[in-house]
């Protein structure tokens, strides 16, 4: 597939909580992650609003273990208040990701920016250093680290499993700017894992979703934006 | 799959057992919940007669008053706002002359018209239920009250209830009337169900008849909430806000799934609302919920408000993590215990528990899984799940049974019906976790250990360090615990370090290896043999348990310092094995015998690992079974 790439993600925990439990604050962890938390993991690597990531598929590599953890959350509104709960993680969580990036249609006014060969060379060279901003799998505490990889390479634990499924899970959110409506939408699907490997249904093609609330797209004007072009002038411009 | 929908198919597969109550083996009723009902306790019982006629009216004893009640959404988890259940209710429900026998409706409310109102519309729909309308006939005279109090069930003094039973009441009323003693709050607060008595034909009583709850089932799904898109099933179904407490036990407010936390952020932030975060059927968090109750409640561990709980689709119990081999053979094979009980080798007791444990997956479908829960409470009213496992039942039991074969080890600490019993095998995790902390370790510590061991077993993890370490540090340390103490934290640690080390292989005994030069082992050996001379020197005095061997006492600073503690041991036996005369000569070849095995650079004074504990055990337990033998 055009600008495809893969790396691998992992951490010593990670938390996609659960919906269900995190209304109530006892988060608990789904078993593998959302499509939206890996888009973010992404996002996070290198993104640009002129480029809309989709995930491809995922491999689980280590296998999926459970450990919970008391908890002092402080209360936001009161620091001097705390509770106490229990969140349950995922216990060294290892990824193998394969996403590719598309320009974004719903942005026709960042057409400049839609430069394909330079946007992947960036990517793949942020993947290389580990990222450009801080990488979390699923809640900021859990810490995670990106390198490249040869998607399939390594011995997984589900390599010879067969099928497993998870039942109705959150696929992602859909914002403004990638559906062209005003509102946020969530969508589900029921996931099954095949030796190890999660094959992503495209957002559009999800068909159980559910609007949440009206949002507006950000609004972005091209002279916000640091090009390429002009990050050279002032790098070269000092010699 | 997702936990919720786990629970949830769990119900679907068990649907023929729905409100039917099952017995525990400790005697306790537990039913599966009918969607749409709960467990509660009542204190009265009235009858009426299929006419609409009161009949009779008893105060129910204690052991008898959970009764299944239909209920509503807001009515099964209501706290002060009136909202009332199906049928049986409390009193200020149900009777239609509470105010003028003194009682006084909260916040106005006439909850005595709202109930009846509810009870009518069900009595009028097509799905109502003979019985039913029965009661509603005799409900809609408002004579309750009065009639509980001609029949002496309730205790009113000029027309009014009297809400408290006092000394003084003794000389007009005579002794305190039976509902004193079932109630926790006063005469008002007393909860009331109904039966129908018909001379004619006996049924059912009204809440085990499962007519009468399909009929409310079926009326009630007619007054559910709008639909919406479910996250369980992923279908579009009526949902719920509220879901049920009660999980671990009767009076538990601690729920799973809650929300109402609007000032911080637990959900907030992309969010505004709890709604938008998730969205659950009424269905579906019904099922799940009883589902899980039913569960606890039937098989369920619960340690200090923990439940460890495993379970399968269809074949609901299973041999838990939890147990010793003792108590999945016993559970597995009830009428076999007495084999094991006897002198089973542990070769045969090995090869049974193989043979149980293929027995038993016989009746397993090829893939049905099995499903670990562990739940818990930080805070009163939210409960966090703190594992979700569900793994094929293949896996489980090939993980289960390496458990047992190489956490493996002789146990004499058993006793049934007062006899003690040998079994080889793993200890129960909870004995683990108390032999690392000692009897009186603090409770949370121990649910903490247990958890922390479940992976072991079901993952087949390492046991963590300092697991091993605690444990080998205090069996370490006879002097402080009495005999019989230390003799199983001794049996448990040997078992922790037979999988730590991984040290007989696939060996499944405790037999003595002489051939094993580890130092440790070694030590261990030379330890237990200085031991029994001891031991065998105060019985030919006759005052064998007046105190400790000298072994035991320096046992701890042995295992630091082995070479150095060594000497000491060894200059307090002399006068001993003076006194064993030419019994003393054979103690002497064997500590020879091990000196021999020693590379000399591995005599040293450097800490011990935890073989020093399986040498001790094996070799004692070799001297010891020796002697046994000549005697005979």
């Amino acid at each position: 597939m055009r600008n495809q790439v893969s790396f691998k993600v992992y951490g010593e925990y990670a938390l996609f909580t659960d919906p269900v439990t995190k209304m109530g604050g006892e988060k608990m962890t789904y078993q593998v992650p959302t499509y939206q938390a890996l888009k973010g993991i992404t996002e996070s690597i290198y993104w640009k609003p002129s480029i809309t990531y989709y995930v491809d598929e995922v491999r689980i590599v280590n296998p999926i273990q459970m450990e919970s953890k008391g908890i002092r959350p402080m209360k936001y509104n009161d620091s001097s208040a705390s509770d106490l709960a229990y969140y349950t993680y995922l216990k060294q969580p290892c990824y193998e990701v394969k996403v590719h990036f598309e320009f974004n249609q719903y942005r026709p006014d960042l057409k400049q920016d839609w430069n394909e060969h330079k946007h992947f060379q960036i990517l793949k060279r942020a993947i290389k250093v580990g990222g450009r901003r801080d990488i979390f799998l699923g809640t900021r505490e859990c810490q995670g680290y990106v390198e490249p990889v040869d998607f399939g390479e390594s011995e997984g634990f589900y390599d010879h499993y067969g099928e497993l499924h998870f039942g109705t899970m959150v696929h992602g959110l859909s914002y403004p700017d990638e559906t062209g409506k005003d509102e946020l939408a969530v969508r589900l699907w029921q996931p099954i894992m095949e030796n190890g490997v999660i094959h992503f249904l495209r957002p559009e093609t999800c068909e159980l979703i559910r609007p949440l609330k009206s949002m507006q797209m950000k609004p972005f004007t091209f002279n916000e934006i640091e090009s390429v072009d002009q990050l050279t002038e002032v790098l070269e411009g000092e010699e | 799959m997702s936990w919720l929908y786990d629970l949830y198919q769990t119900y679907e597969a068990n649907q023929d057992l729905v409100g039917k109550p099952i017995r525990t083996s400790w005697g306790k009723e537990i039913v599966l919940l009918p969607v749409a009902h709960a467990y509660q306790n009542a204190q009265i019982e009235v009858r009426v007669t299929p006419q609409g006629e009161f009949y009779e009216a008893k105060v129910i004893p204690k052991e008898d008053a959970p009764t299944v009640i239909p209920v509503t959404i807001e009515s099964a988890g209501r706290t002060s706002k009136p909202t009332p259940h199906g049928i049986h209710d409390g009193l200020q429900y149900v009777a239609g002359d509470f105010e003028s026998y003194g009682g006084i409706y909260k916040k106005g409310n006439n909850s005595y018209e709202t109930y009846m109102g509810n009870l009518r519309e069900w009595c009028q729909s097509p799905e109502a239920h003979p019985k039913v309308q029965a009661i509603f006939t005799y409900l809609e005279k408002g004579t309750l009250i009065s009639d509980l109090v001609e029949e002496r069930v309730l205790l009113a003094k000029d027309h009014q209830i009297i809400p408290k039973w006092k000394k003084e009441l003794e000389a007009e009323f005579g002794e305190k009337p039976e509902i004193f003693s079932v109630l926790a709050g006063d005469q008002f607060s007393t909860f009331v169900r109904f039966s129908v008595y018909d001379a004619e034909i006996i049924t059912d009583e009204v809440w085990q008849d499962l007519s009468v709850i399909e009929s409310y089932v079926q009326y009630y799904s007619q007054n559910l909430p709008e639909a919406g898109l479910d996250y369980v099933t992923g279908q579009q179904l009526p949902i719920t806000e509220n879901h049920p407490s009660k999980v671990r036990y009767g009076g538990d407010m601690a729920k799973i799934i809650s929300g109402n936390d609007l000032q911080n952020f637990t959900f907030r932030g992309r969010f505004s609302d709890k709604n938008q975060v998730a969205m659950i059927s009424y269905e579906a968090s019904q099922k799940a919920h009883n589902a899980l109750k039913w569960l606890v409640g039937k098989q369920g561990f619960i340690l200090d408000g923990r439940v460890f709980l495993v379970w399968g689709k269809t074949q609901l119990a299973v041999p838990s993590p939890e147990e010793s081999s003792m108590d999945v053979f016993a559970n597995l094979f009830p009428e076999e215990t007495k084999v094991v009980t006897a002198d089973t080798t542990a070769q045969q007791f090995a090869e049974l528990f193989q043979q149980a444990m293929r027995g038993y997956q016989k009746d397993l479908t090829r893939d049905a899984p099995i499903y670990i829960m562990i739940l818990d409470a930080a805070t009163p009213g939210r409960m966090g799940i703190l594992y979700y496992r569900s793994i094929q039942h293949v896996d489980y039991f090939k993980r289960f049974e390496q458990w047992h074969q190489t956490c493996f080890w002789r146990h004499t600490y058993g006793s049934k019906n007062k006899q003690r019993y040998t079994f080889w095998g793993a200890p129960a995790l909870r004995d683990i976790a108390e032999a690392v902390y000692g009897a009186r370790g603090n409770e949370t510590l121990v649910k903490n250990t247990v958890e922390q061991l479940f992976p072991c077993v079901i993952d087949g993890r390492m046991i963590p360090k300092n697991i091993v370490q605690s444990l080998l540090k205090r069996a370490s340390n006879p002097v402080g615990m009495e005999n019989w103490e230390w003799q199983k934290t001794l049996s448990i640690a040997c078992a922790v370090m037979n999988k730590h080390f991984n040290f007989k292989k696939g060996e499944r005994n405790v037999a003595l290896d002489k051939n094993e030069t580890d130092r440790s082992y070694l030590f261990g050996r030379m330890l237990a043999v200085a031991d029994k001379l001891e031991e065998d020197a105060l019985a030919a005095n006759g005052k064998l348990g007046s105190r400790q061997t000298n072994a035991i006492r320096y046992m701890n600073a042995f295992s630091m310092h082995p070479e150095t503690t060594w000497k000491i041991i060894q200059q307090n036996l002399i006068p001993y094995q003076s006194r064993l005369w030419g019994n003393g000569k054979k103690f002497q070849d064997i500590l020879k015998e091990i000196g021999n095995k020693f590379e000399i650079s591995q005599y040293n004074d450097e800490h011990l690992n935890g073989k020093y504990l399986l040498g001790y055990y094996s070799q004692k337990y070799e001297l010891e079974n020796k002697k046994d033998k000549t005697e005979e």
